[in-house]
Parts: C-alpha cells; sequence; structure tokens
C-alpha cells in the first residue's frame, strides 16, 4: 500500500464504523484543490533549471488549510495528497481551527546552492502566491525546510499582499516565529507517552524508553523525557542506534549530536553498546517510539515488537498489517494523528499570536499545548474505551467526526 | 385496393377474430402505401387518424430533415396520440423502406367502438399496451437519470446525516 492508500484505509474504516456513507465519504477523502506549478530558477553557472513543484489543498471546511511544504527529490503528487489529507484529520483530533494541506518542490536541497534555494523558494511562493494566505491557506517547515525557508516565503508573499507574517509559520523569532515552536511535536509526543503511561498505572519517572530518530522531533522527545525521570535506554539514527541499560545520557547526546547534527555511531561512553535499527524496534522497553521514517513497524517487527506501548512521533511508522496485529497482541499503538500533532499545534499559535500582533512567552506556549494535548487524549480515550476501538481508530473518527460535522453543518 | 384479411389477421390481437369483423375492419380503413423517404404526416399536422403498420418501417423524427428518434417496425400503432387527444402531431414519420400501413379516421373509430364491432376493443388494447410499455420506458430512464445526476445527498438525507452526527458521536 502508498502512502494515500493507508491513509484511505484507515479512513474508510471510521467512516464505515460511523455510517457516513460513500457520498459523503468521497467528499471527505477528495482534495478541494491540487495546484502542480513548474518553478524555473537560473543556477549560479548561468543555466536554467525547472522544477515541478505542488500545493494540494485537500479541505477547508474546519478553518485555513495548514500544511507544511518539503523540499525533497521524492516529492510526487500522491504522497503530497496523502499528507494533505494526513493535516486534515490531524487538525481536527486536536480540534484547531485548520483544515489540512501539503506542499512540496521535488528538488534536492543538498545539490543547491543558498543563493539557488532562495530563488526556488521565492519562485514557488509567486507561483502559489495567489492560492496561499492567512486565512486561506498557511505552509510551515517540512523535509529540509526551515526557519529561514519560511522567512523568504513571508517576504515574497508580503511583497505581493502587504506584510503578512501569517502567511508561514515556523518563522525565526526575529520575524514573528513562535516561542517553543522547535520542541513542540517532541513535547507534544511526551505529554502523551505521560498519559498513556499514567492510564496503565505506571509514571514516566522510571519508565524505559526507545526512541528511534534523533533529528528534530526524536532529540526532543529523548531530551524531554529524560528531564522527566525516564531512562532513555536506546536511541538511534540512519547511523545506527546506541543502548544502556540504565538510560543514555541524553543532555550529553542532544548538545553534541542534535544540536550540531552528527551521526550517532560515533558516539563512545561507559556502559554504552552499538545496536542496530531492528533490535531498537524490538527492545525490552515500556514505550517504543519510532520517530523518524514512515513504514518502519512492519508484520515481522510487530510480531518481535517486546514494548509495551508504541508511540508513533513519526509520520506513518505502522503498516496496516503490523498495526491489526499488534491490536491482536493487545499493544496499544498511539497513532501519529494525536501523538505528533504538537508541532501544528504551536503553529497555531504562532499564527494566532500574528494576526493578533501579539508574542506570547514560552511558558504560555508550552501550557495551552500541554492542555491542547491533553484534551485531545482524552478525547480519543473516551472513544477507546465507550465503543472498544483501537487507539488508531479511535482518533480518525474523532478527526473524520468533526471535519464530517462541519461539513454537514455549513452545508454541501 | 383491397385488404387482405390474412393481413389483418397477423395484427396484434386479431388473430382471433371472425370473418365478420374482418370485414368490418376492412371496411372501416383505407390503405396507404408510400415509397422510401415519403412521409406519412408532418409535425404540427392536424390529422386525428391512427395508423397500423403492416409491412416496412418508418422513421419517427421530431422536425421535418432531422435525423430519426425512432423506428418503429411492422404491426404496431402509428399516431395513437392524435387519436386519443385533441393535440397537432408531436413528430413527423416518414417511411424508411416501402410501406403498407391501413389509416383509420377518429369519426370512424368512434363508431365502431359505438357499434361494439370486436376489432375496435382488441384495437383500444393494443394501442394502450403500446403506451403502457413506453410508460415503463420512461419511468426506468427517469430512475436512471436520477441515479447519475442527482445530488450527491438529499437534503433530507444530510439533515439526517447531521442529526444523527451531532446526537451520536459528541466530542
Amino acid at each position: 500500500m502508498n502512502p494515500v492508500e493507508i491513509t484511505n484505509h484507515y479512513i474508510r474504516q471510521a467512516s464505515e464504523l460511523m455510517g457516513l456513507g460513500s457520498r459523503v465519504e468521497l467528499l471527505l477523502l477528495s482534495a478541494e484543490a491540487e495546484h502542480h506549478v513548474s518553478v524555473p530558477i537560473e543556477l549560479d553557472n548561468g543555466d536554467v533549471a525547472v522544477f515541478s513543484g505542488y500545493r494540494i489543498q485537500h479541505n477547508s471546511a474546519r478553518g485555513p488549510m495548514k500544511g507544511g511544504l518539503r523540499f525533497h527529490p521524492s516529492v510526487d503528487a500522491d504522497d503530497v495528497r496523502a499528507l494533505a489529507s494526513l493535516m486534515t484529520w490531524k487538525t481536527a483530533v486536536v480540534n484547531i481551527p485548520y483544515g489540512g494541506a501539503k506542499g512540496g518542490v521535488a528538488c534536492d536541497p543538498a545539490t543547491l546552492s543558498a543563493g539557488e534555494l532562495e530563488r526556488l523558494t521565492r519562485k514557488f511562493t509567486q507561483r502559489i502566491g495567489s492560492e496561499i494566505g492567512p486565512q486561506r491557506d498557511i505552509p510551515a517547515p517540512d523535509v529540509n525546510t526551515n526557519a529561514q525557508v519560511m522567512a523568504w516565503i513571508m517576504d515574497e508573499y508580503s511583497r505581493m499582499h502587504g506584510y503578512s507574517p501569517a502567511v508561514v509559520t515556523g518563522k525565526p523569532l526575529e520575524l514573528q516565529g513562535s516561542a517553543g515552536r522547535e520542541a513542540a511535536t517532541g513535547r507534544g509526543v511526551v505529554h502523551v507517552v505521560e498519559q498513556a503511561l499514567a492510564d496503565a498505572g505506571r509514571s514516566i519517572d522510571g519508565a524505559t524508553i526507545a526512541v528511534q530518530g534523533f533529528g528534530n522531533v526524536g532529540a526532543h522527545v529523548a531530551l524531554l523525557a529524560h528531564r522527566l525521570g525516564a531512562r532513555i535506554v536506546a536511541v538511534s539514527d540512519a547511523s545506527g542506534g546506541v543502548r544502556h541499560p540504565d538510560g543514555l545520557d541524553v543532555p550529553r547526546l542532544f548538545t553534541e549530536f542534535a544540536v550540531p547534527r552528527r551521526d550517532l555511531a560515533g558516539y563512545e561512553d561507559d556502559g554504552v553498546r552499538a545496536l542496530s535499527q531492528e533490535e531498537l524496534l524490538t527492545e525490552d522497553v515500556d514505550v517504543l517510539v519510532p520517530a523518524a521514517l514512515g513504514g518502519v513497524l512492519d508484520e515481522q517487527v510487530a510480531k518481535d515488537l517486546r514494548a509495551r506501548m508504541v508511540v508513533e512521533a513519526a509520520n506513518g511508522p505502522t503498516v496496516p498489517e503490523a498495526d491489526a496485529l499488534l491490536a491482536d497482541r493487545g499493544i496499544p499503538v498511539l497513532p501519529d494523528i494525536l501523538a505528533n500533532a504538537g508541532g501544528v499545534t504551536v503553529s497555531y499559535f504562532e499564527w494566532a499570536q500574528n494576526i493578533q500582533s501579539m508574542r506570547w512567552t514560552e511558558d504560555d506556549v508550552n501550557r495551552r499545548l500541554a492542555q491542547v494535548m491533553l484534551d485531545s487524549y482524552r478525547t480519543v480515550r473516551g472513544l477507546v474505551e465507550q465503543r472498544k476501538l483501537t487507539w488508531r481508530t479511535a482518533a480518525y473518527v474523532v478527526g473524520l467526526g468533526r471535519v464530517a460535522k462541519a461539513t454537514v453543518l455549513r452545508g454541501v | 385496393m383491397g385488404i387482405d384479411p390474412a393481413d389483418a389477421r397477423a395484427f396484434p390481437g386479431f388473430a382471433q377474430l371472425d370473418d365478420r369483423s374482418i370485414d368490418d375492419l376492412r371496411a372501416r380503413m383505407r390503405p396507404v402505401r408510400l415509397r422510401p423517404g415519403e412521409t406519412l404526416f408532418h409535425r404540427g399536422e392536424r390529422n386525428a387518424s391512427l395508423y397500423l403498420l403492416f409491412r416496412g418501417d418508418v422513421d419517427i423524427v421530431e422536425t421535418d430533415g432531422e435525423r430519426a428518434v425512432a423506428t418503429r417496425r411492422a404491426r404496431t400503432v402509428i399516431g395513437e396520440l392524435g387519436l386519443l387527444l385533441d393535440v397537432p402531431r408531436t413528430a413527423t414519420v416518414v417511411a424508411a423502406t416501402d410501406v403498407l400501413c391501413w389509416e383509420i379516421t377518429q369519426q370512424a373509430f368512434s363508431a365502431a367502438i359505438e357499434r361494439g364491432e370486436p376489432w375496435a376493443a382488441r384495437l383500444a388494447l393494443a394501442v394502450a399496451s403500446e403506451l403502457a410499455a413506453r410508460f415503463v420506458d420512461v419511468r426506468s430512464e427517469l430512475t436512471r437519470l436520477d441515479a447519475t445526476n442527482g445530488p450527491a445527498h438529499r437534503p433530507a438525507e444530510l439533515e439526517q446525516l447531521r442529526n444523527r452526527l451531532l446526537a451520536e458521536w459528541a466530542f
């Protein structure tokens, strides 16, 4: 199954349960608009290169559409379409007033100079400049895009429409970015981990956690959970993994391997052993947090998995067959659309600050984030308990239900 | 030009008529022969006759000179709307082949009904069957069009869904 089919599979499951009917289901699965643009730029050597850019706007029933913008060679319409739909359900699960969208440019930023990247970003912004906007569609950083790229988009869009910081989120703090956004996704994941452990009668203090992925999300999950007393017994990145049965020195790992990005394979410390990705995924821990790529939890991993629960920090880390197997084994999987929604939630806070020309403190942001994550977690848990659903199905029912209600209340 | 009794009995519903009834029928009717392309009657004409098509095919065209919207084949009735309703012809009928049909005027048909001539009752039944068959076709076509072009959900269904979602899935 490709990413679109996987997302649609879960949506159909929820739709059937709610009895929405095939026509309303079709309406909810279809993207409102798909913009495919060509993005020509002049390279530093004087040649002209033309890139393919996309912005797919899935659903705006609950508000302006929201979703990341990625620069990656694998970007294509299918991929972007699935991710756009996922954003619709994610913003609905955490009940922030947004729809879903996603975009990207098919390019390899590693081969582009800073100047080329800026020209690419500005040209792409010109191409989609009439389709995005603070009350229409608000892009954010994603794979290979960052605060600087958002600053260029904001500047280019503002040239077209007047000063508009609220057109993108994930901006630098100096350009109306929000405090607390960098750590937001990881922080949201840790709120879910903490609450799920508490419901299982455990404290996060002393719980064992394995984190796959040590990028922005994984590193913040490890760091924040460590601060709450969790033992992070294993982490990994693309280069390999490290483990320590009593818990790794996460603050050291964070400052030496996450802030300046370095391969974890090079980490050495007393009692630290190397481990493979496969070993990490089947570690005997209280919580497994996949925080890297999609599709890593396949059927084999699901059979061998020894964690007591899985909390999905990455998008789509569990394939449907593995999802069903884990459900049979009674291992809860806290799904991506709930667990990793902290990022888009703080994006919403940034946008809310921008349109009011206000600035919140980091404490304000973190307090409100905790509240949103907790409320969403409890809403989903309510359905898990009352209707005996898996966490994933329950989360999709909440997301789909909110979008369906907004749709029928507004009228088709 | 006479009307062959064997031809008459070949028409649907007339097979069981006795010789006397066939004679009545032949006395009331006038044969009409057309070459391919000749017109039986034009749209808009005031002509209240009914025709029994015995041989050949005719094309029904909505406007003179346009392509056929339907073809009628031997042993069917033509012009029944003109006989039943006091309206001008709704279409033009053109011979597609060599055609033989029998014409009966509205007055002759009414007189035969009054006198209780068996063939007239049988013909009335044949016309009623033809109209009933066409009604069934039209109704199924309407159902099909409604299913393909209808709204995604009728307002009542949307309203039901809204009420059910809000009541059963409160979160």
